[in-house]
């Protein structure tokens, strides 16, 4: 053998590898190949889901066969935030182990009962809320008018966040299954802002019994699956509650597996690794309809924003001539083309959604590359040494943009808007590093990916963007561009008291045409939530506030 | 038959005394200095007629020039957008089409040569320089320091390279140089080891001996004599390593931690186009097909060199 053949074999192996890695990458279906053209999504619009009609549907399994009833794996984004609502409850919500008074309605995303039966406002500070006659814990213990004060106590003692937002002063048992709640001041939309995660119904003597860790052990939680193992940001194992006041779920359990990465998540639902992938891409999407045996799904409502928050803090965005010129500088609705194609999301003109509020008439500063070079010039800045990028008393107009990489679209939309700000002679910098980065002083724009429908008011949602709270009444949590606008406070200081929801709309296109006047955040698209899911799925029904579908009806077939 | 390093063992001391002492003996004695002339030429040419030299020399020299001549080639604004073209199948005006923000593919991948064979060079550079200023003192002088740099060898190698990388990076914070800065301080260290043998063995040879009684230096002994000796086995090091090099920084730009947006680099390449991967897998493929082709020709002209100035193999034309 000749000795250099042997040596020209073993040169080619590293090589090998690297296009054996590319083949790997690159090798998908056949059919999957055509380009430039919209991700076709299945849409399925969600009927209102009532209790009542959850009562009626139900689809009990047979008792004989619960040791064979299937187990269903799920790939999610995030497995990071504690069981215990009161340290989130995100993933316990969204997992169908905790349950609220009131939930978002999958058709107009305004609350409606789900452990409660109604609510009534006896007055601008006093609610009525009747509850369901038969849940139970996952304890076994009963979920009456006693065990839901002592829950709202609790949330209200550990949560300071969740006290601010319900702003509850007394919380009263009227009878076996009624409550009374007074708050310190009105709080028109208190049934909204219980259907926040953190304010899930906890068993709470159970829950503080188990200590600090042992959530689980506590048995604490109402939903129709019973958390039996938990590793944060690796897996969450669940068994159904068979005694859950919805019925008894088809599926023994449910395994929710970690997978941050979008790619990694569709490839694993196309491996049969899993069998529902939750919050996938449009390419992901098209992948996954040309399969066999999968589809996606999605409610086909934009409830989350892609967006830019804005640094006011920062010295290069705080020139309000030089934001404008950002502003009108990013194509915004070319980029939500881009990130959001039609069936999978929209572009965002305003940062809340039409299903929320509509606003006529009020628009953010439009993709506009002269305008911006004239703001610019305004503003000082001229490209002196004729670098392409403009200066001002000798220093480069710089701006860092930030994001992360679990939402796919971040990167993209961070790139596109890089070069489109080159053109106008803004030197933009990349990073995408975590989200936990939006805390520190490092970027002028950071891309965001959130829910604007929570509570389902839009007021709440513009003012929790904006920094103050419904009421203007403090500081909001969100307000990672700390921005402020003693306006926008007045304005939204109107609806303290207004608990008519057409007003409430008013209100918000008022703040909503104020933060677009100033380019407070730059939103880009609303996104649809789509899943994929293999055809074995059976009861899955997506919802537009990415929560509830891990729900009691929910089955895999043999 | 007498190899090259044999021959120049056997004939430095009688050089040396032709040439007026030990102190001209280093600069005649490396390998190919020795040896050169009509003898070496024909050994090219045999080389050069290798199928697989050939072609990684020619690889090898297509992709330095088109790296080089990249910016003056008629190629579009590899960072250009245009989100209307985005996702273009090839054709006349995008030989490779357009990626996933309109840009072309082709004047991206001509680029991105230009960023990786930059990175690797110098990543060769500073590793090598580092592996050889170790490798050599630590076998020439011996003693403690040989000891002390041993240990440290050993420690270093006790890690995965591109693990070590990978952490060193994301210690340094994202960013082409900081790469190279990462790959440079893990690659030194096994060729350190290799560098510290061949330095242990070429300082008992007969003319380093000739030297020091002459009353050379240490430096002098050092850099005449003894790292002219070593050079043809580093040059073979070098070239089979530039490969693992190119993709060791592949990798680390591919998991985002070199090579940032928009700089068209192919590891970052591919880690942008995963999300078409099923969708247009041509996004994938042609970075990947890109290192690839880098990988085999640095390979295959590192076998011939390595066929040109190892003496333990048979080379043609000898």
């Amino acid at each position: 053998m000749p000795k250099l053949m042997i040596q020209s074999i073993r040169s080619v192996i590293p090589a090998t590898f690297a296009l054996l890695l590319a083949l790997a990458v690159a090798c998908g279906t056949p059919d999957a190949t055509t380009e430039n053209t919209p991700t076709s999504t299945a849409a399925t619009m969600v009927p209102q889901q009532s209790p009542q009609a959850t009562e009626t549907s139900e689809q009990p399994a047979d008792p004989a066969n619960v040791g064979e009833r299937p187990i269903l794996n799920a790939g999610v984004i995030w497995l990071d935030s504690p069981l215990d609502p009161v340290e989130s409850g995100w993933v316990a919500n969204q997992s169908g182990m905790s349950e609220n008074l009131f939930r978002l309605s999958a058709t107009n995303l305004s609350p409606e009962p789900w452990l409660a039966m109604a609510a009534v406002q006896t007055d601008p500070s006093t609610w009525e809320i009747t509850l369901r006659p038969d849940v139970r814990f996952h304890n076994g213990n009963a979920m009456d008018a006693q065990a839901v004060k002592a829950s709202l106590e609790r949330t209200i003692r550990l949560s300071p966040a969740s006290a601010e937002n319900l702003g509850i002063d007394t919380v009263s048992v009227k009878d076996g299954q009624t409550i009374t709640v007074t708050t310190t001041d009105p709080r028109p939309t208190l049934p909204g802002l219980l259907t926040s995660p953190a304010t899930a119904i906890t068993d709470a003597a159970a829950a503080d019994a188990a200590g600090e860790g042992n959530f689980i052990d506590a048995g604490a939680l109402t939903g129709p699956y019973i958390p039996t193992e938990y590793v944060q940001k690796e897996r969450l194992s669940s068994v159904a509650n068979d005694d859950y006041w919805g019925g008894t779920p088809p599926l023994a359990g449910i395994e929710h597996l970690a997978i941050p990465d979008t790619n990694s998540r569709e490839l694993a639902l196309q491996a049969g690794d899993i069998d529902v992938a939750i919050n996938i891409s449009p390419n992901g999407a098209q992948a996954i309809n040309s399969q066999p045996g999968m589809h996606s799904l999605t409610a086909g409502i934009g409830t989350s924003v892609v967006m830019w928050w804005v640094n006011f803090e920062r010295g290069t965005l705080s020139d309000p001539l030089v934001l404008r010129a950002v502003a009108h500088a990013i194509d915004r609705k070319s980029i939500a083309d881009l990130v959001a194609p039609e069936g999978t999301g929209s572009f965002a003109e305003l940062l809340l959604p039409e299903a929320v509020v509509s606003c006529p008439g009020v628009t953010a500063p439009g993709y506009d590359p002269d305008q911006a070079r004239n703001l610019l010039a305004q503003a000082g800045y001229a490209d002196s040494n004729g670098d392409g990028v403009l200066d001002k008393d000798g220093q480069p107009l710089e701006i860092v943009i930030g994001g992360y990489p679990e939402r796919f679209r971040l990167p993209i939309m961070a790139e596109a808007a890089q070069a489109m700000l080159v053109d106008v002679g803004i030197q933009a910098e990349v990073r995408i590093t975590e989200w936990s980065v939006v805390n520190e002083p490092e970027w002028d724009l950071f891309g965001w990916f959130n829910s604007v429908v929570e509570t389902g008011d839009p007021v709440v949602n513009v003012s929790k963007y904006a920094g103050i709270r419904a009421d203007a009444s403090g500081s909001g949590a969100n307000n990672y561009g700390h921005y402020d606008n003693a306006r926008l406070a007045d304005i939204v200081a109107r609806a303290g008291t207004v608990s008519d929801i057409e007003q409430r709309k008013g209100i918000a296109c008022d703040a909503l045409a104020v933060v677009a006047e100033e380019s407070a955040f730059l939103p880009v698209a609303h996104v649809y939530m789509v899943y994929g899911v293999s055809e074995r799925v059976t009861g899955f029904e997506p919802h537009p506030a990415s929560l509830y579908f891990f729900d009691h009806r929910i089955g895999l077939a043999q | 038959m007498t190899s090259d390093t044999e021959h120049a063992r056997q004939t430095a001391p009688t050089e040396a005394r032709r040439n007026g002492g030990p102190s001209n003996v280093g600069a005649r004695n490396p390998a190919w200095a020795t040896t050169g002339g009509p003898r070496r030429r024909r050994q090219w040419n045999a080389l050069l007629r290798e199928p697989g030299t050939a072609l990684g020399l020619l690889l090898v020299m297509s992709l330095l020039l088109a790296g080089l001549l990249a910016p003056w080639l008629p190629l579009d604004d590899p960072t250009e957008i245009n989100l209307p073209e985005r996702l273009l199948s090839p054709s006349p005006e995008h030989l490779l089409g357009t990626d996933h923000l309109g840009r072309d593919t082709f004047s991206r991948i001509i680029h991105g040569a230009r960023m990786t064979l930059l990175a690797a060079a110098a990543t060769l550079i500073l590793s090598m320089t580092i592996a050889l200023t170790v490798g050599i003192l630590s076998g020439y002088h011996g003693g403690w320091p040989d000891t002390a740099m041993t240990g440290v060898v050993d420690l270093l190698l006790a890690f995965p390279p591109l693990i070590l990388a990978l952490a060193l990076a994301g210690a340094l914070g994202p960013g082409l140089f900081n790469v190279m800065l990462a790959a440079s301080a893990v690659w030194w260290v096994g060729h350190a080891r290799i560098i510290r043998g061949i330095t242990l063995g070429a300082r008992r040879m007969e003319y380093v001996t000739a030297a020091r009684a002459s009353g050379a230096g240490n430096l002098r002994i050092i850099l005449r004599h003894i790292a002219p000796n070593i050079l043809g086995p580093i040059i073979v090091i070098a070239s089979l390593d530039v490969g693992w090099i190119i993709l060791g920084i592949a990798g680390l730009n591919f998991l985002g931690l070199g090579a940032q947006p928009p700089t068209p680099e192919w590891g970052a390449m591919l880690n942008s186009a995963r999300p078409h991967l099923q969708t247009a897998p041509r996004l994938p493929l042609l970075p990947g097909a890109a290192i690839f082709v880098a990988v085999l020709g640095f390979n295959l002209l590192g076998d011939g060199l390595r066929d040109l100035l190892d003496p333990r193999i048979r080379r043609p034309g000898s």
